[in-house]
């Protein structure tokens, strides 16, 4: 609960450190704090307690989600540093932005509210939109800002109208109270409405089909490391949150909706995989991949168990990792080459091998290949679908694993082969550096030892 | 612990060795590999025969599943570490490329080598899965760095074919492992899974899958050629020496005493399948123009031999499958390393143009010659003893289909000996080349594995009682169930 607090103070000073001419030491501050937050989550660890009138429950869920959320900001963070060096004259309102859109997403991983759950992804949201506009001569970058507001805007209104349906069939916000309503035999169809639009809504935060569209325009035209917030952070805490409604609120009716999520599944993941066999363009590529992995952590809601919300956790550790890392790495190229495509990281190898191996690593894990910790990722899920009987759904899920490992491969192909086209190797600062290696090592260590994270709520 | 130390010294020297330049490289590779081959021997030395399994280790691994490290030898897969072993130093000693950071080859060959030893090692189907996985990562690499000219499209299609067999193969592992009573990965578990005949059925065409498109089982054989000919020679000896006994392997330590219920129903298509494919790779091979896809084709016939034997479900098939895969590897890799040599004095791989080669290089003649023999199985070379058994266990299955699979030797004495007469006899009027004969490098490949094809040529039993308790056992664990 500290860490909600701390964040939004640290937010403050952020701005203010600007206003003093002290924006060279932003990052000497955030850092150390955000990890601070993570040991803070870790002594409240076991302990579950509520908050703000019982608006938020921090228990063990709320507590490790919030701790992987800070953890991947951090990581953000540093790759900040080399990168919106020069780019922009008001870092801080940069800074200050991320930590406010990260205190949404810890109000959404530990609400116990609907209130607060809305709360929650207009915090999270709002700073989004002005970052996704943050590179304000590009007009893509205004494009993605104005796209993003207005699906945005519209999805939390319409997530808001299904809280205030809920609220009128149930007469309640608190999730422990609409558990003990629903449970009884006859409800209200405003009930049933409520659950679908709020499930829509929800299904527009995390770009699960058919309402994913905003998704590849928005990764395009964003600032590369805000894409990779978006891909990652914002995608585990929206994802998190729609967990939480479902688990703690609606879980004793669970038949009235889980057909609609199965077909959600599997559309996202064709969708997902089949569009991004024909993508060019490398944030599109990772855009349409997010896509397919929201299909994939969809069957940790489907089955909605505790065990599940271990899965879930462990797969949306890995992906973040990865994704980040392919983030990353990309970044690092794009400095020198200045563009988008998946082209232009042709003869990568040659160029700089440690990087193409720590892409190879990345895409081989969101691809799902042991002995990396997306295969786990996977694993735990299908396990999960596998005891919940639902085996068409992992069949379909197997057949997208295989159809993802292609375009996946393309990737490292290029990376693999021909001769660099710029001669001119891709040097990274330490720290830069530093971010992969911690990434690609928590990747490996995962893979082989997935026992550390697995089972960690139960 | 030797199990332990055997995949942990080869991925130990593997990373060591990425990173040193290349003739630092080459020397510590040799000295990583032929350590393991030393501990290797050592084991087998000690090895007693008997259903048990030695030098085992046991530890926990992901405890919440209930999956553990558990890997250790006996007779079903103490031949097939031998041959991983004595191949790797092999291997590592003909690899002489020069570009593209030669280390990381070595390195990668070493990784590769660990990873097929987890394969056989483990006693434990999630261990075995991972190595079976990990082991796909170093030859895609191999291939995608050092294969020839049209390797890209080539490379993807062998990764998505063979990551469709694995991930069929995981869905069956993980229905027994969600339905067995134990809850674990235990090989126990898995072989005592109280499964309905039909949910066997589904779990071997999940296994067969995986297994067949690695053999490869004729329909599952498409990647095959194409891999075996873009990949460069360090490539093609694993892949044909040792990665594609990970199926046949694979087929006597999983399918086969996991689904004993589905056998009766499943393996006359299995078998047959196999059959179809020794005579379709045998008429294949014939017409080929290709040195290394000529091999891949006969390779095909040769393994479709094994996977035949061995579902014929009796002692001699399945005696001669192991002793087979052994055999078959040693042969392979010499092949496939008389035709790189081929290639490196005359920059072809292509039949029509070569010719005449005796007469400048007549020890690379002889080898070639010797190799040639065990190959088409004749009597006195290690491929002999292994195909005869083979042969007499399809016999005992079925006497017709063992008549087809015979053909294999005749046509398989037709292609090799063409490919002899074309390669080496004659005289070269059109070229005019000047063949250098054998270097030390190539010396020190080829008289170890010709001095281990005439020696389990003339004293095939020591292999045999090593393996045989083993199969015994297997074939009573399948046999109770039918």
């Amino acid at each position: 609960m500290s860490a909600l607090i701390i964040l939004s103070l640290l937010g403050v000073v952020v701005l203010m450190m600007g206003l003093f001419h002290l924006k060279n030491k932003t990052l000497l501050l955030i850092v150390p704090t955000l990890l601070g937050l993570v040991y803070l989550n870790s002594t409240e660890w076991g302990a579950d307690q509520f908050h703000f009138s019982k608006m938020v429950l921090f228990d063990k869920y709320a507590l490790g989600f919030s701790s992987l959320l800070i953890l991947v900001t951090t990581l953000i963070f540093i790759l900040c540093s080399q990168h919106y060096k020069n780019s922009f004259k008001a870092i801080e309102d940069i800074y200050a932005l991320l930590l406010f859109s990260l205190a949404g997403g810890i109000c959404l991983v530990s609400y116990n509210n609907l209130i607060m759950l809305f709360l929650g992804v207009e915090i999270l949201s709002i700073p989004l939109y002005i970052l996704a506009g943050s590179n304000r001569d590009n007009y893509a970058s205004n494009e993605a800002s104005l796209k993003y507001f207005l699906m945005g805007a519209f999805a939390s209104a319409v997530m808001l109208f299904g809280i205030a349906l809920v609220y009128g069939a149930t007469n309640s916000f608190q999730l422990d109270e609409i558990k003990s309503v629903v449970s009884s035999p006859k409800l209200p169809y405003a009930l049933y409405t409520g659950i679908f639009i709020t499930i829509c809504g929800f299904l527009f935060k995390i770009s699960a089909a058919p309402f994913h569209f905003w998704a590849p325009d928005v990764y395009q035209g964003s600032p590369s490391l805000i894409t990779s917030y978006m891909a990652t952070v914002v995608k585990t805490a929206a994802f998190a949150a729609f967990f939480r409604f479902l688990y703690l609120g609606f879980h004793e009716i669970e038949a009235l909706w889980v057909n609609t999520l199965i077909v959600v599944t599997g559309l996202t993941l064709f969708i997902g995989n089949l569009s991004a066999l024909y993508q060019t363009d490398f944030k599109r590529l990772m855009a349409f991949s997010g896509i397919s992995h929201a299909g994939y952590l969809l069957l940790a809601v489907v089955v909605l168990k505790n065990t599940s919300a271990n899965a879930l956790f462990f797969y949306a550790t890995s992906y973040c990792l990865a994704s980040l890392t392919a983030f990353a790495i990309f970044l690092a190229i794009k400095e020198k080459t200045s563009e988008y495509s998946i082209e232009s990281m042709r003869g990568l190898y040659k160029k700089n091998p440690l990087l193409a191996f720590g892409m190879l690593i990345a895409f081989l894990s969101l691809a799902g290949i042991p002995p990396l910790a997306g295969f786990f990722g996977k694993y735990f899920l299908f396990i999960e679908a596998f005891k919940a009987n639902l085996i068409p759904l992992v069949l379909i899920a197997i057949v997208n694993t295989l159809i993802g490992a292609y375009y996946y491969l393309r990737v490292v192909n290029t990376i693999f082969s021909g001769d660099a086209i710029e001669g001119e190797p891709v040097r990274n600062s330490i720290l830069y550096n530093s971010v992969i290696v911690f990434a690609v090592l928590s990747i490996l260590v995962l893979g082989l030892m997935p026992g550390l994270l697995n089972g960690i709520f139960s | 612990m030797i199990s332990v130390a055997l995949i942990v010294i080869p991925l130990v020297f593997a990373l060591v060795v990425a990173f040193c330049n290349t003739n630092t490289a080459r020397i510590l590779a040799i000295t990583g590999s032929v350590i393991n081959l030393a501990v290797t021997i050592y084991a087998f030395s000690q090895f007693e025969k008997t259903t048990d399994y030695q030098f085992a280790f046991l530890a926990d691994w992901i405890p919440a599943i209930g999956a553990k490290f558990h890997v250790g030898m006996d007779g079903i897969n103490i031949l097939l570490i031998l041959l991983t072993n004595i191949l790797a130093p092999i291997i590592i000693i003909s690899t002489e490329i020069k570009h593209n950071k030669p280390s990381l080859m070595y390195g990668l060959i070493l990784f590769m080598q660990s990873a097929l030893l987890g394969v056989f090692l483990s006693l434990d189907v999630l261990l075995y899965y991972l190595f079976w996985e990990l082991a796909l990562l170093p030859i895609y690499l191999i291939i995608l760095l050092w294969g020839s000219e049209n390797r890209y499209k080539t490379v993807v299609k062998f990764f998505i074919y063979t990551l469709a067999g694995s991930l069929l193969m995981l869905a069956s592992i993980l229905y027994v492992y969600i339905k067995s009573p134990g809850g674990n990965f235990s090989m126990d578990n898995f072989y005592n899974n109280h499964l309905s005949a039909l949910e066997q059925k589904w779990v071997f065409i999940g296994f067969f899958a995986a297994y067949a498109i690695k053999i490869p089982i004729i329909p599952f054989h498409t990647w095959q050629a194409s891999t075996y000919t873009e990949a460069p020679t360090s490539g093609t000896m694993l892949l044909a020496g040792i990665m594609l006994k990970m199926g046949t392997f694979s087929l006597l330590r999983w399918l086969l005493p996991v689904t004993p219920l589905a056998l009766s129903s499943m393996l006359p298509y299995a078998i047959g399948l196999s059959v179809i494919g020794i005579l379709l790779g045998s008429v294949i091979a014939l017409s080929q123009n290709h040195f290394k896809t000529l091999l891949a084709y006969s390779s095909l016939a040769h393994v479709g031999l094994i996977s035949a034997g061995i579902f014929a479900l009796n002692m001699d098939g399945m005696k001669g499958g192991l002793i087979q895969m052994f055999n078959h590897g040693i042969i392979v890799v010499g092949l496939f390393y008389i035709a790189e040599i081929v290639n490196k004095r005359t920059s072809t791989y292509q039949l029509s143009e070569l010719g005449g080669i005796r007469v400048h290089a007549p020890k690379l003649a002889a080898f070639f010659l010797i190799l040639l023999l065990a190959s088409v199985a004749l009597p006195l070379t290690n491929g002999f003893i292994g195909e005869f058994l083979l042969l007499n266990g399809l016999f005992q299955y079925s006497m017709w289909l063992s008549a087809i699979a015979g053909l294999t030797i005749i046509l398989g004495a037709a292609y090799m000996l063409r490919l002899y007469q074309k390669t080496m006899l004659g005289l070269d009027y059109q070229y005019q080349r000047i063949i250098p004969d054998l270097n030390l490098t190539e010396k020190l490949v080829l008289i170890p594995l010709t001095v281990i094809i005439l020696y389990i040529g003339v004293f095939p039993g020591y292999l045999l009682d090593v393996i045989n308790p083993s199969v015994e056992k297997l074939l009573s664990i399948i046999k109770i169930v039918n």
